[in-house]
């Protein structure tokens, strides 16, 4: 069937080389005993509305060749506590030093109203500039862990080594734990 | 679809997930290939999309669970799978594991009654 083959033609463009012929000839052979099968129980070939439905129900060639993948992050569950603590503490160091040089740059150069409102506007982009950056860098974290299990650090022992005697001795006000008032 | 519907499409898929894996590896103690597999597993009363089965039985062979081999049979190459020895012995663990979730299950509900 035309369209079958227009289907699966689909799908392979999204599935990974290496492994995409073996896949479609299985999905083929799958597709194809399920249409012989529709069809002895008609007693005829589907019509184009019948194949379009019954592709349609497959779903999408990408989304069919997605499910061949293991799921993707671009930042995984596991690490993605660690990326927001980095992120939150690398944005304030960021933005301290930041202020630390522009107080002791624009006395001795130009010291004026518009070369701080300049240095000012100019905070954005750095704190923009920050995140790329440190997102970038976990993303190439995650990456090479899912590419190479067994050679990185298991991530799991970053956030499992802790020990609870180093908790933070407790604040004056707890804050957190605290039974709600009952009505 | 609504708020609760969608909820309970959620959390449903989330129960199904282990127990499809189960499923599968029960029916193949017997080979089967894709289409045969889906086809009896509907039968006994478990659908599961081409899109989630086919990629399963995939995963499932990587992890040394099943083993496959292509042949022929009514003219047409199929991929026949089957439970490998580790698989058969993973297989018992995880109905052990499913006997005792239903055993505690089934005793949580009668105590509240």
């Amino acid at each position: 069937m035309e369209l079958l083959d227009r289907y699966l033609q689909a799908v392979k463009k999204h599935l990974p080389s290496r492994r995409q012929d073996d896949l479609i000839a299985e999905l083929r052979a799958n597709m194809e005993s399920q249409l012989e099968d529709k069809e002895a129980e008609l007693g005829r070939p589907l019509t184009a509305a019948e194949a379009g439905d019954w592709l349609k129900q497959m779903g999408s060639p990408m989304m069919v060749a997605a499910r061949y993948r293991p799921q993707q992050y671009l930042i995984g569950p596991a690490i993605f506590p660690i990326y927001l603590y980095v992120l939150r503490m690398v944005i304030v160091m960021a933005v301290i030093v930041y202020s630390l040089v522009v107080a002791v740059i624009i006395p001795l150069t130009a010291p004026s109203g518009t070369a701080l409102l300049a240095a000012a506007l100019r905070i954005p982009g750095i704190l923009l500039n920050t995140a790329i950056w440190v997102t970038a860098v976990f993303a190439a974290i995650e990456f090479f862990a899912t590419r190479y299990p067994g050679k990185c650090p298991p991530i799991d022992g970053l956030l499992g080594a802790w020990s609870p005697s180093s908790l933070p001795p407790l604040e004056t006000t707890p804050t957190t734990g605290r039974r709600p008032r009952s009505a | 679809m609504t708020l609760a519907e969608n909820l309970f499409e959620n959390l449903r898929l989330e129960l199904r997930r282990g127990c499809l894996t189960l499923a599968v590896l029960v029916q193949l103690r017997q080979e089967h290939y894709g289409y045969t597999l889906r086809k009896d597993l509907a039968e006994s009363g478990l659908a599961i999309d081409e899109s989630t089965l086919y990629p399963l039985l995939r995963r499932l062979e990587a992890q040394g669970l099943l083993v496959s081999e292509w042949r022929e049979e009514e003219k047409r190459n199929k991929r026949f799978y089957r439970l490998s020895n580790d698989g058969a012995q993973m297989l018992s663990q995880l109905l052990e594991e499913w006997n005792s979730i239903n055993a505690s299950i089934d005793a949580i509900i009668h105590r509240g009654q």
